[in-house]
Parts: C-alpha cells; sequence; structure tokens
C-alpha cells in the first residue's frame, strides 16, 4: 500500500513544494466555461501530484494548495480565492472532490514500489481525476446552483475533452519523469 | 573544538564517497578542497549527521552524530550553496527568529535577538522584506544569520559564494573567515578563499590525499590538476 | 504575491475570524431560507451592499460592483439555460440572487480578514486533530513553505520556458512539466536537508 502514516521533513518539503506547483498550473489563461467552472492546468496538477506523491501525500498537497486559497491567496483559476469558491459557489463539490481525487489517482496509479505502470496511471488518473471529481462535483453544482442533476451534468461534459487530454499528459510526464528524476519515485 | 574522524568511509548505494579518513582537527578556520566528486560534501555533512558514516566513527566536540544528530546540530550550522533552499519563513526577519521557535525565548526575546544579528551583518534594513526577493548575496547573509542567531559552535559551509557575484563572495567570506568567532569549516573551489585558513584538507576519489599549511598543499593541488 | 484581503479600520475587520466564519454560515443559511423570491434577493444584496460600505466607506460600492463583475459568466450560465427551458422569469432571478448574495458574503469575509488570523484560526480549528498526529505548529510550518515556494516554482516554470525557446522547442503541457518537476522535487529535497540542518522538528 502506499498508505504511509508517518510524515518526514522530505514529505513535508514534497508535499509543500507540490502546492505551490499546483497553484503555478493555475496561473496561465483560464477560461470561463459553462458552470462557471474554469479550465486550466491545475487539475493536471491533481492528477500529477497523486501518481508522483503518492495517496496520502497527493491528497494533503492538495488540501495543503486549497488552505492557501481559503486564507486568501488568489491562486484559483481566474486569481480565485477566500472561501467563497469553497462554499457557495457552484463549482465547490469540485474544488473539494480535489483531495479524494488525488488520493485515489496515488491509491492506483502508485501503489507499486519503483517504475511506474502506465495502464496504472491511467487507469489511476481516470478514475480519481475525473470518476470521483464529477461524481462529487456534479451533484453539489446543481445543489448549490439550484438546478437539476441532468443541467449539472450537462455543464460538466465538456471539461471531459480537457480532462482526457491531461490524463494523457499525465501518462506521459509521469513515464519520462522516471527516467529524468527516479529519486522522485523513492520514498 | 575537536573534530575527530577515525577511519571514517561513506558508500551510497555501494559506490564509495569517502574511503578510511582519519584527521583530527581543533584549528578555527578550516579550509576543504578537491575536484568535483571528491568526497567535500560528504564530509561536511558529516559533521552534522545529515550524512552518517558507514564504517568508522565521527565525533565533534564529544557529540556523535549518527547517534546523536539533535544535540549535533544544535551545535552545528551548516550553509548551502543555494540559498533559496535555506529559507523557511516568508520574511527576513521571521526566517532568522523561526531558528528561535523552540529556544524557550518570549517572542519579544526572539525578535530582539534576531533583529541584532540582523544588524551585525548589516542587513537589518531589509527585516521586513520578502526573502526570497533579496540578491544571492543578502541571501547567503540571512542563511548565515539565521544559523548564527541560534548560537553554534561550529559552523559548516559547502561552497557559500559558488552562486554569487564578485562582491558578494567577498562579503560572505568576510563574514565567514573574519567576523565569525565560531570555528568554520569552509568547503570551497575559489583557492583564495582556501588559501586564508588556519589549515586545508585536500580530498581527491574518495581519500583525504593531504591535510596542513595551505601554501604547499594549494600549490601540489594546481601542479597535479 | 498579492492576497484578497483589502486593509480596513472597520469592526468587520477586527472582528474575530472564527466569529466572522460562524455569522457567515449562519447568514449563508438563512439567505436560502428566506430568499425564495428576487424582492427578498434584492433586499438582501442591498443589505450586503451596507455591509461593504460598512467595511470600505471610501469604496464599498465599487469593490461590490467589482466583485459582482467578476460573477457575469456564472450568473450567464445559469441563468439563461433555466430560461430557455421554460422555468419562470420570478423563480430563476431568485435563485440567482441567492446565489449572488451568498458569494458576495464570502467574498466579504475574505475581503476584511487577514491570511495570518485565518491561519491562526485554521490552527485552533486543528487542535483536536492533535491525537491523530497533526500538529498545530506543523501546519503553519507547511503553509509557509508553500507560500515561500510559489515564486520559486514560477521561477522554474520561466526559465523551463526560456530555455525550450531557446533551444527553438515550442514549450507545451507536456513538455514543460517534466523539467519543471524535476527542478521542483529536486529544490523540495534540498529544502528538506536544510530544514534538517537547522534541526527542524515536526
Ligand atoms: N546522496 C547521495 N547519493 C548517492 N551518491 C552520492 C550522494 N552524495 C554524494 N554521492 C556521490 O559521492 C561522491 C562524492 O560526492 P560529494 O558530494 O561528497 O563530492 P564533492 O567533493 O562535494 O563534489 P562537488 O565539488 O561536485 O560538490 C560522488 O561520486 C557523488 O556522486
Ligand atoms: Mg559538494
Amino acid at each position: 500500500m502506499a498508505v504511509s502514516t508517518k510524515i518526514t521533513l522530505r514529505d513535508l518539503s514534497r508535499i509543500a513544494i507540490f502546492a505551490a506547483i499546483i497553484a503555478v498550473l493555475g496561473t496561465p489563461g483560464a477560461i470561463p466555461l459553462p458552470g462557471g467552472v474554469p479550465i486550466t492546468l491545475q487539475t493536471l496538477g491533481v492528477m500529477l501530484a497523486g501518481a508522483i506523491l503518492g495517496a496520502t501525500r497527493g491528497a494533503l498537497a492538495v488540501a495543503l494548495f486549497e488552505l492557501l486559497a481559503l486564507i486568501g491567496l488568489p491562486i484559483l483559476s481566474g486569481f480565485n480565492g477566500g472561501i467563497a469558491p469553497f462554499t457557495t459557489s457552484p463549482s465547490a463539490g469540485y474544488l473539494i472532490a480535489w483531495i479524494p481525487g488525488a488520493f485515489v489517482v496515488g491509491l492506483i496509479a502508485n501503489s507499486a514500489k519503483g517504475k511506474p505502470s502506465v495502464i496504472r496511471t491511467i487507469l489511476g488518473s481516470v478514475l480519481g481525476g475525473i470518476v470521483v471529481i464529477y461524481a462529487i462535483g456534479i451533484p453539489v453544482c446543481a445543489q448549490i446552483a439550484g438546478v437539476s442533476l441532468e443541467q449539472s451534468t450537462a455543464w460538466a461534459t465538456p471539461f471531459l475533452v480537457g480532462d482526457s487530454i491531461k490524463v494523457a499528459i499525465t501518462a506521459i510526464v509521469v513515464a519520462a519523469l522516471y527516467r529524468a528524476y527516479p529519486k522522485a519515485f523513492k520514498n | 573544538m575537536l573534530i575527530d574522524l577515525n577511519a571514517v568511509s561513506v558508500a551510497f548505494d555501494g559506490k564509495t564517497a569517502l574511503d578510511g579518513v582519519s584527521v583530527k582537527l581543533d584549528q578555527k578556520r578550516i579550509g576543504v578542497i578537491g575536484l568535483n566528486g571528491s568526497g567535500k560534501s560528504t564530509f561536511a555533512r558529516l559533521l552534522n549527521g545529515l550524512v552518517t558514516p558507514t564504517s568508522g566513527l565521527v565525533t565533534v566536540g564529544g557529540i556523535n552524530p549518527a547517534k546523536d544528530a539533535k544535540a549535533a546540530r544544535r551545535q552545528t550550522g551548516f550553509i548551502f550553496s543555494n540559498p533559496d533552499v535555506q529559507i523557511i519563513m516568508p520574511t527576513v526577519l521571521e526566517d532568522v527568529a523561526f531558528s528561535l521557535r523552540s529556544s524557550g525565548l518570549s517572542t519579544g526575546d526572539i525578535q530582539t535577538r534576531a533583529l541584532a544579528v540582523l544588524q551585525r551583518f548589516k542587513i537589518d534594513h531589509l527585516a521586513d522584506q520578502a526573502a526570497h526577493s533579496l540578491s544571492g548575496g543578502q541571501k547567503q547573509l540571512l542563511a548565515i544569520s539565521a544559523i548564527v542567531v541560534a548560537e553554534p559552535k561550529l559552523i559548516v559551509a559547502d561552497e557559500p559564494t559558488a552562486m554569487l557575484d564578485l562582491t558578494n563572495s567577498r562579503r560572505v567570506a568576510e563574514v565567514l573567515l573574519d567576523e565569525l568567532e565560531q570555528q568554520v569549516v569552509l568547503v570551497t573551489h575559489d583557492l583564495n578563499l582556501a588559501a586564508n585558513c588556519d589549515i586545508i584538507l585536500r580530498f581527491a576519489g574518495a581519500k583525504l590525499v593531504e591535510f596542513g599549511e595551505p601554501a604547499p598543499i594549494i600549490s601540489a593541488y594546481l601542479a597535479e590538476n | 504575491m498579492g492576497t484578497l484581503f483589502r486593509p480596513g479600520a472597520s469592526f468587520l475587520h477586527r472582528l474575530p475570524a472564527g466569529a466572522k466564519l460562524l455569522a457567515l454560515i449562519i447568514l449563508v443559511t438563512l439567505i436560502s431560507i428566506i430568499a425564495t423570491n428576487p424582492l427578498t434577493g434584492i433586499a438582501v444584496l442591498i443589505a450586503i451592499l451596507g455591509l461593504f460600505t460598512i467595511a470600505f466607506p471610501a469604496n464599498g460600492p465599487a469593490l461590490l460592483a467589482k466583485q459582482l463583475w467578476s460573477l457575469k459568466y456564472l450568473l450567464a450560465i445559469i441563468v439563461i439555460p433555466q430560461l430557455l427551458f421554460g422555468s419562470s422569469w420570478p423563480a430563476v432571478a431568485a435563485n440567482a440572487l441567492r446565489l449572488t448574495d451568498a458569494i458576495l458574503l464570502a467574498s466579504l469575509f475574505t475581503m476584511t480578514t487577514k491570511n495570518s488570523e485565518m491561519v491562526a484560526t485554521i490552527e485552533r480549528a486543528s487542535q483536536p486533530l492533535k491525537p491523530l498526529g497533526v500538529k498545530p505548529q506543523t501546519l503553519s510550518l507547511a503553509i509557509s513553505m508553500a507560500i515561500n515556494a510559489i515564486p520559486m516554482i514560477a521561477k522554474f516554470s520561466a526559465q523551463t520556458k526560456e530555455a525550450q525557446l531557446a533551444r527553438g522547442v515550442k514549450p507545451t503541457a507536456a513538455l514543460m512539466t517534466v523539467p519543471l518537476l524535476v527542478a521542483s522535487l529536486k529544490y523540495a529535497d534540498d529544502f528538506a536537508e536544510a530544514l534538517t540542518a537547522r534541526g527542524v522538528e515536526i
């Protein structure tokens, strides 16, 4: 199992640096699309966090990133931050789902020590990075926006294109990173 | 303080980084030179337990860093080449104060001491600045301040001037070699700096090949390479 | 890097973050119960305008307008399809107003609460997690480290982009991410070593 309980200084450092990576991935052009859920590379960061750091540390990195946004740093897409995106905004469910999403990515993609497998990375990113996030995000969006589940699902559908591309990028990046810096996958 | 290495070897994944080093040092300014990969950093890291010997024994001031890393780190401060990695807190003063956070001092005392150290190295005008906005030389002086404030007995600096320009290198070298009252171990590729030490150690191929008076060792080093 | 906090001397600024958070939760819940028609929605909006003016006497209404403007896409997306699919005007307007009111209140909270106060509140809120091994001190250390790391990572990202352009490569997400990750993870490991050398314990 990739789940470890004791956090070392090295873990803490990687968690903090990954939180910062997710923040930086959110800076280039945010394009607001249906549902007010803007497209950025931040969900790529969520998939990578799980796939590279593993379930626990990956989820903690995403949680730390969100904590920074929550305390008022404008690091969510479109220079957003504060408590509104996590509470009163229709995309709140998606954001919160990033945490269990990264966990599931890590559980599947990062469960074997050593060389990461392409199949597992893809499977993990699809299940954790798409299925988990949509499963939580869609109903919460319907609830907050006061619309039907069908409507909320329709809003989410166009994002599948971008998210599928991110799954592919995750698989490519993870394989390349293993060759460039295998230490990244050592505990 | 006596730095004592007795037949110390270090291997990483079966590869030898340091091979049978024995030496006793109590000089105030200790220079370390040698080619890339010769084992200098490994030697430096042994002194505060960042690296532990595969065989042999290290003691610094009677403490074995492999056994009691906590005590070793309290008595030995470490400066890295890259000042960026040494900054922990957002602003200059906060970063220096951070070193004292488990000292048991009151917040007021911590602030006073941190500020005094910044004044000493003439960077107190930067106290409230974002640490990452500083120049490389200022960051390195900040790193030194953050170490000195905790009052270690020994300061180990691993190529502290490697990323600095001429004037900043000079300033940092001046602080390390002339101003600090502590014992200093200085790993450097700058032979002019090494020449100003009381003793130098030369590493080659994971071995301590010679140590003693700087001038002849530097000449031999230059002749050999 | 900026923050969404805007300095001021109002009582909203001085209210402890915890109390303010509780008030926000109660208000948002109330709004979702009472704002069932457009009129109450507008009444609440006017009350919020009052709060913005109390918090920022100089430019409260302008700040509120700015926040409203940033909600334009969201509102368009919520309102238009509902109208197209035949919901009644008042119901759609009430729904949009309820959402707007809640988001504006939450933004006001963030605009009047310092980051450091939020951190302190989070630390206090994490006290009950202590038995699970979550130390409040570690949490604030992690927050500081991450805030510090953002400009570093941004620098790595800019350097990676420049290096690829210099080699005549068009920097794409996949191409840029690998060197960015290598630089960042190496930085993380060096940083951990420096923390260890400084005797930091978590
Ligand atoms: N953590 C490590 N893991 C594996 N190998 C290591 C590690 N640290 C050092 N080495 C290896 O040990 C040898 C000695 O390295 P060391 O860093 O001590 O050299 P150095 O003299 O400081 O070199 P430089 O001048 O390049 O800094 C090198 O071959 C290096 O690759
Ligand atoms: Mg070295």
